[in-house]
């Protein structure tokens, strides 16, 4: 019985949250598939900070970082740098997508691309790679969401077993909530993440060194070197930091469900508002790695089976199991939410812009219970991908996060230029399109990430980033017709 | 002033980074090139803060999004 104390609180924290996520959607049931996923268009600045702030709180903020700075020490701190800039972007390009998005009525990220360039195969061909690139996101939380329960197990439950819970407790989740579910449960489900984070960050090496001081200078003299970067790798030098700082700091807003969040603001201040204060929640990224590093010399020679547990094990190894089983909660919080929001999302484009523009020609008349039904099957078979992608192609959470923004990145002279510069052209934004994924297929299937450039490194996704906007460029500049319409 | 406010972090996390890794000293307790991109987090608010009153200004760039948001006015019109 002693076993299952984790588990039971864990369960307790997620039976909460879904009952609380599904009182919105249980007021409104007649809720259309637009009201679904841009929850009325009038979302207000802190809500929105709450949605967005639950975006970046993500499993991965929690066991990656963690595992990251246990495996690998220096090269973690580039998750720190991008944050920042990220939101700096942002400033100037969400007001624009926002205002475009109330203009238009638009609802996804390749309803903007379509309309921009004036073409629905640009925007089918978007959606297809936006999916594409969202499931190894999708597969990130889920696989945390596994980990969680089966160390919370403490052993009881198998890898298989923990990721089919986790299968059926997203699927529920997303079923019994809309996005106004997302929106009211990520406030409950931020504040958990932060005082987990900051309490294990700072208690955790004073514990067991005394201070950060005596901690960092414990892991300085065991293993030179490793705080800074290469770190304990060896290709991710400070290049690959300046260019993976780069790549995710543009690409953190080519997210498409970061669209679809920015078209439900109420009006271009709310995600200028956003900006400002979501730096703030960047901050406490920083406790996560501080566990990761208490990791390092606790396990030194006893190595974990699996870096991205090096949170969980610690917990599991210094406190009474029930203090395992509140971490396991927010964390597992933490997993779902986002990934419910992830899903929504995804099934949103496959339905609106695949299924519906592709293949029955923009039927005005498919009812809204059809649509929303669509939506729901294919939120099923989407955790089921995730799920068996997570079971059969295990991978470290940072690389499933540098994979996705690789490919989503992309999108950037796409969606940036398009917006802002009058001369940018279809052919030249299928062109970019096509040379920047296909190098990023083509690099990381090889395994040429990071990209080796003479002595130094830089990751692939920017490097293909770099050459996509570069073909943009010219082939707008060369072509004649089919220009951006701007606004 | 806009394009400079929007340079400054970038060049304080990316650009200054080969210069800042190494790992002493040791700033509240964290290796130097942490502290430093911690910081940056903070230079990040501080444009953005200026960015935001600079655009709120009479005649500045928020002042126009209902234009932009108002499917009525031309793309002539917005200037």
């Amino acid at each position: 019985m002693d076993n299952f104390g984790p588990l039971i609180i864990l369960f307790a924290f997620i039976i909460g949250i879904s009952i609380l996520g599904a009182i919105p959607g249980l007021k409104d049931r007649k809720m259309s598939a637009e009201n679904w996923a841009v929850g009325g268009r009038n979302f207000g600045r802190w809500l929105n900070w709450f949605i967005m702030c639950g975006e970046v709180y993500t499993a991965f903020a929690f066991l990656g970082a963690s595992g990251w700075a246990y495996a690998r020490g220096g090269p973690t701190f580039y998750i720190l740098a991008y944050g920042g800039l990220a939101y700096l972007v942002g400033y100037h390009v969400l007001p624009r997508v926002c205002a475009l998005g109330h203009r238009h009525k638009l609802v996804t990220q390749a309803d903007m691309v379509e309309y921009l360039y004036d073409s629905r195969p640009l925007g089918i061909f978007l959606s297809c790679i936006g999916v594409a690139f969202l499931l190894p996101y999708l597969q990130l939380q889920l696989t945390a969401l596994g980990l969680i329960v089966e160390v919370a197990s403490l052993g009881a439950i198998g890898r298989v077993t923990a990721m089919l819970i986790a299968f059926v407790m997203v699927a529920l989740f997303v079923f019994l909530s809309g996005l106004k579910g997302v929106a009211s449960t990520a406030v409950f489900k931020d504040v958990c993440m932060i005082a987990a984070m900051i309490g294990f960050g700072i208690y955790l090496p004073y514990h067991y060194y005394g201070g950060f001081t005596e901690m960092f200078t414990t892991i300085e003299a065991a293993k030179p070197g490793f705080l800074t970067f290469p770190g304990g790798t060896q290709n991710l030098d400070v290049t690959w930091g300046m260019s993976t700082i780069l790549l995710t700091a543009f690409g953190f807003y080519m997210w498409p469900h970061f669209s679809t969040n920015t078209f439900s603001a109420k009006d271009p201040d709310v995600p200028r508002h956003n900006a400002i204060f979501l730096p703030f929640a960047q901050l406490a990224l920083i406790f996560p790695m501080l566990v990761g590093f208490t990791a390092v010399i606790y396990y030194a020679s006893n190595p974990l089976p699996q870096a991205d547990m090096a949170f969980l094990f610690l917990v599991r190894d210094t406190f009474p199991t029930w203090v395992l089983g509140i971490l396991g909660g927010a964390g597992a919080l933490a997993c779902m939410i986002p990934a419910a929001d992830l899903l929504l999302s995804t099934s949103l484009l496959i339905s609106r812009n695949i299924y519906v523009k592709g293949f029955r020609h923009n039927d005005e008349n498919i009812s809204p219970e059809h649509m929303k039904n669509i939506a729901r099957y294919l939120i099923l078979v989407l955790t089921a991908v995730a799920l068996y992608l997570s079971i059969f192609h295990a991978n470290l959470l940072v690389n499933l996060l540098l994979t996705g923004y690789s490919g989503v990145t992309q999108f950037f002279p796409t969606i940036v230029l398009g917006l802002f510069w009058k001369k940018a052209s279809k052919l030249g934004a299928v062109c970019g399109l096509v040379v920047g994924e296909a190098l990023v297929f083509l690099l990381i299937l090889s395994k040429m990430d990071p990209f080796p450039l003479g002595a130094f490194h830089v990751n692939a996704g920017f490097f293909a980033l770099c050459m996509n906007a570069l073909v943009f460029v010219i082939v707008s500049l060369l072509s004649k017709s089919g220009k951006t319409k701007m606004i | 002033m806009r394009v400079l406010l929007t340079a400054i972090p970038f060049i304080w996390s990316v650009i200054c980074l080969p210069f800042v890794n190494i790992s002493h000293p040791f700033i509240l307790g964290l290796p130097f090139v942490a502290f430093w991109e911690l910081f940056g987090i903070l230079v990040a608010v501080a444009a953005l803060h200026f960015l935001w009153k600079i655009d709120h200004r009479p005649g500045g760039i928020a002042t126009k999004d209902h234009l932009y948001m108002d499917p009525s006015v031309k793309k002539e019109d917005i200037r």
